[in-house]
């Protein structure tokens, strides 16, 4: 099978599918084939759907390969499907930001950092399935540990976590310099050994 | 950050703040630091103390709860000032100890990296704002759009469905005196089910009834089938979520490939006679 095919598989298995597919999925069903040529055809696939003369992007997130809409055209989808978007007040984007960057941690960490209650914009962001209960701290009254969403990635089309916005080095370089004695990794992608108590 | 535009003659210069913009203490502090352009690392600690007290007070004035986060930066913001104020234990002279205000800056800084990070986050392209996934599904990117939403019939509902289908078809003669008995058995009912739901994976409780007499015997032995045939899990029973033009209707959905093979294998003793 040659390669146009395999593109024309995949284009059809994409368009098909309910979520993001993960590159091995792909290749399971794509088992005639071998696998190198499925992620070099979808390699090309997601050259091919992106940029503004194109209304269908090839997106990798949440781990995997999706369709999606270019985000140009955003106002006229909304008009078209008649939807309202998900709104998220400052408040709940920098609670979301924390979480992201911190996680996992409890409400308790979460307010010590913003310096104000957080339990109603948390509920909007767990109702919004962005934020999720990832487990209990084992300590008094047992406090929710919250963590993002898959849903979160999707929300924000990124493909995992370090893919979250970092300072770019001169950015951090200018904060260190000018405070040395100051931990400085604020910023530093989640720590996946830090395992929530259940 | 406030709209500072938004000030008020009656109030003296240094009160000017508007109220409802700041979020939280941290929020204010940034501001006044702003504002007086300040150098984080090294904060007049008396003028901002002096600043954010006068700007409680203010909320004080206009009858605004103070919420305890505030007091308590007052608190952190009056100790910092003080400890600034006492000599240096003579003890550790050849070290400078701690400045007290570094808890502060910490916090400060850490605070203006969310406020980065969050608004690099909203800049993104974001589902429903700015883009939907192939296939839309999702409730806020399609709302008005899709076939009517499903949810599993209770016991309750599919009662009613029967209930519904006595009053509509039911022959009142019949349905009080029976004089005829079919030949009608529990297996041959959920044949009879079965064979049309192999032609058509979905069809409405309704259809079971179509061009026959609904009689008690009927309504019982479809009633058993049905539960018989959930038990076994070779069907499903679903309601619309959304009550539109047929109310209650029960749907009855093939949960079995081979569902005519699996009825034909049931073993139970015929419930009539």
């Amino acid at each position: 099978m040659n390669k146009p095919d395999v593109r024309a598989i995949l284009e059809s298995l994409l368009l098909a599918a309910r979520e993001p597919v993960p590159l091995e999925r792909l290749q399971t069903v794509l088992d005639d084939i071998e696998p190198g040529t499925v992620l070099e055809a979808l390699r090309s696939l997601e050259f091919e759907y992106a940029g503004p003369a194109r209304g269908i992007h090839l997106v990798r997130v949440a781990g995997g390969y999706q369709f999606r809409t270019n985000p140009d055209f955003g106002d006229r989808i909304r008009i078209f499907l008649e939807s309202e978007p998900v709104r998220l007040s400052p408040a709940a984007m920098e609670t979301l930001a924390i979480i992201a960057y911190r996680q996992p941690l409890t409400r308790a960490e979460i307010e010590e950092i913003r310096g104000v209650n957080s339990s109603g914009v948390l509920n909007t962001l767990r109702e919004y399935q962005l934020v999720e209960t990832i487990g209990r701290l084992d300590d008094i009254g047992k406090p929710h540990i919250y963590g993002t969403t898959d849903r979160f990635l999707a929300f924000f089309g990124l493909d995992d976590l370090s893919d979250l916005p970092t300072l770019d080095e001169s950015e951090m370089q200018s904060l260190i310099d000018s405070f040395e004695d100051l931990p400085t990794e604020d910023l530093e992608t989640p720590d996946d050994t830090a395992e929530p108590v259940e | 950050m406030p709209d500072t535009d938004n000030t008020n003659d009656d109030v003296p210069p240094e009160l000017q703040l508007d109220l409802p913009s700041y979020t939280g203490p941290m929020d204010l502090l940034v501001d006044l630091i702003r504002e007086h352009q300040i150098d984080i690392f090294d904060i007049p600690i008396s003028l901002i103390t002096r600043r954010y007290l006068a700007y409680i007070e203010h909320l004080e004035d206009l009858d605004l709860q103070v919420g305890g986060e505030w007091l308590e930066m007052a608190a952190t913001l009056v100790h910092i000032k003080s400890r600034m104020l006492l000599p240096d234990e003579p003890d550790d002279d050849e070290e400078e100890g701690p400045d007290p205000r570094d808890e502060l800056v910490r916090r400060l800084i850490e605070h203006q990296l969310f406020q980065w990070a969050a608004e690099r986050l909203h800049e993104r392209p974001q589902l429903s704002r700015d883009f939907v996934m192939a296939p839309p599904r999702a409730e806020e990117e399609r709302r008005t759009m899709g076939p009517p939403k499903l949810r599993p019939a209770t016991l309750s509902d599919l009662v009613d469905a029967l209930r519904r289908i006595i009053e509509e078809r039911g022959d009142d003669e019949k349905w009080v005196y029976e004089i005829t008995r079919e030949e009608l058995s529990l297996k041959g009912v959920i044949l009879d089910i079965s064979s049309r739901l192999r032609r058509h994976p979905r069809m409405e409780f309704a259809e079971l009834f179509d061009s026959v007499d609904v009689t008690r015997h009927r309504i019982v032995t479809t009633f058993l089938a049905l539960l018989e045939m959930t038990r076994l899990d070779m069907i499903r029973l679903f309601q619309p979520r959304l009550d539109d033009d047929r109310p209650n209707t029960i749907i009855i959905e093939r949960a079995v490939i081979d569902i005519v093979d699996v009825s034909q294998s049931l073993d139970f003793p015929d419930f009539d006679s």
